[in-house]
């Protein structure tokens, strides 16, 4: 997948999840990638400001050394306003304007830091963008143009050796007759059958050992923070490691197991019901 | 005075378990400090007032009130910036491991003391 679209949708998850009114992607302070609620003059003023936060909170490493900024956060009675440094020139900026969760604001973002340092390459092509003189739009085209382009290379290629090696068969080999390409064509069919049958056994054994996708685990977890608040790590792994829980041989009796133990947790009976909607329709 | 405002922060540090502390005017000049040698004092001044205040303009352009406090988190602690209504500015210095519930809570105790003594 095109890494800046999946980036625009890593952005786009963490806006709802935290149900921020803008955030933001910036590189050397500047804004490069902005999912925002706001719109004309009021968005313009919103990217300048927060701008210029992150310009002055990245002099903290003068104020003292080796600091190793990790986030800065302010906090009124009706807004949050959340800057995360993935590194020393990338950093996420996010306003939410409401009562704030602290720590899931904290866990989105560094869902969303550690994604994106799973690729250094892309994270080091990202720092080097001259932001002023280039577009996210064009970025999106032009990976999809040049993909598009270099598929079309690759069919034309395919297209030439056949016609070549085709060229060369016809003045050595016979044409085959109608029996032998009628059964060519039975052989092929019992032979894509099989291996559809085998297909079918796999997934059923797979379906049957109730394997689950570890990932879930992290949904479960985020669903319970936003319940429980900020001790709700600790109880999660705590849980987990009660419950004997293997991530890489997650079963769906475990979660079952989990979710209810995390909802035992929860004292008030509004939060438990969300709580247990939410996590019912991972399963 | 300066010797109650030294005595306040000196509280903090104390109770909260902080390594320094600075109140700062709201265009950025200490009033008075209980910081650690190493640390230069007017600039965390200089610093706490620019930073709040740029925090502030987002909070205004939004019409969302005051913003109430501000604290950046490095591997090596915490720098806590809160503003007292429109006088002053209180930094707090935090190692990585200080119980920041407790830091809020005798920070918040602090600035409303200075807030008394600053009339």
């Amino acid at each position: 997948m095109n890494p800046f679209k999946e980036l625009l949708k890593n952005l786009e998850n963490l806006k709802e999840n935290t149900e921020a009114s803008f955030t933001g992607i910036f590189i050397n302070t500047k804004p490069f990638l902005v999912i925002s609620d706001y719109e004309g003059k009021k968005r313009a003023n919103i990217e300048e400001k927060l701008s210029h936060l992150i310009e002055k909170s990245l002099e903290i490493e003068e104020v003292m050394e080796d600091f190793g900024k990790k986030y800065t956060y302010a906090e009124g009675e009706e807004i949050a306003i959340f800057i995360f440094y993935i590194n020393d020139s990338i950093t996420i900026g996010t306003i939410i304007e409401k009562k704030p969760r602290f720590a899931l604001i904290l866990l989105e973002h560094e869902i969303m830091s550690n994604k994106l340092k799973e690729k250094p390459d892309f994270l080091k092509e990202l720092s080097l963008l001259d932001v002023e003189n280039i577009s996210i739009e064009e970025l999106l085209k032009d990976r999809e143009e040049k993909i598009e382009t270099k598929e079309v290379e690759q069919e034309e290629e395919e297209e030439e050796k056949t016609e070549i090696y085709v060229e060369k068969d016809d003045t050595i080999e016979e044409v085959p007759s109608l029996e032998d390409l009628i059964q060519e064509s039975i052989e092929e069919y019992k032979k894509l059958h099989q291996e559809e049958k085998e297909l079918e056994k796999k997934v059923k054994e797979e379906r049957s050992s109730n394997y689950v996708d570890p990932v879930v685990l992290e949904h479960i977890e985020k669903e319970f923070v936003k319940e429980i608040g900020p001790i709700a790590k600790l109880i999660f792994n705590r849980k987990v490691s009660e419950l004997n829980i293997n991530p890489k041989q997650l079963k769906t009796e475990d979660i079952v197991l989990l979710i209810q133990e995390l909802a035992k947790e929860i004292r008030l009976e509004d939060r438990k019901e969300k709580f247990l909607n939410e996590t019912n329709d991972l399963l | 005075m300066a010797r109650n405002f030294n005595e306040v922060l000196n509280i903090v540090i104390r109770d909260a378990g902080a390594e320094g502390a600075v109140l700062v005017s709201p265009d950025g000049l200490a009033i008075a400090s209980v910081l650690p040698a190493n640390v230069d004092e007017d600039r965390v001044a200089a610093m706490g007032a620019a930073i709040l205040s740029l925090g502030e303009r987002v909070a205004t352009e939004l019409e969302k009130g005051e913003l109430e406090q501000l604290y950046v988190k490095g591997t090596k602690g915490y720098m806590i910036f809160t503003g007292i209504k429109d006088m002053a500015v209180l930094g707090v210095l935090a190692p990585a491991d200080a119980k920041l519930g407790l830091l809020l809570m005798e920070i918040k105790r602090a600035a409303k003391q200075i807030e008394e003594l600053l009339g």
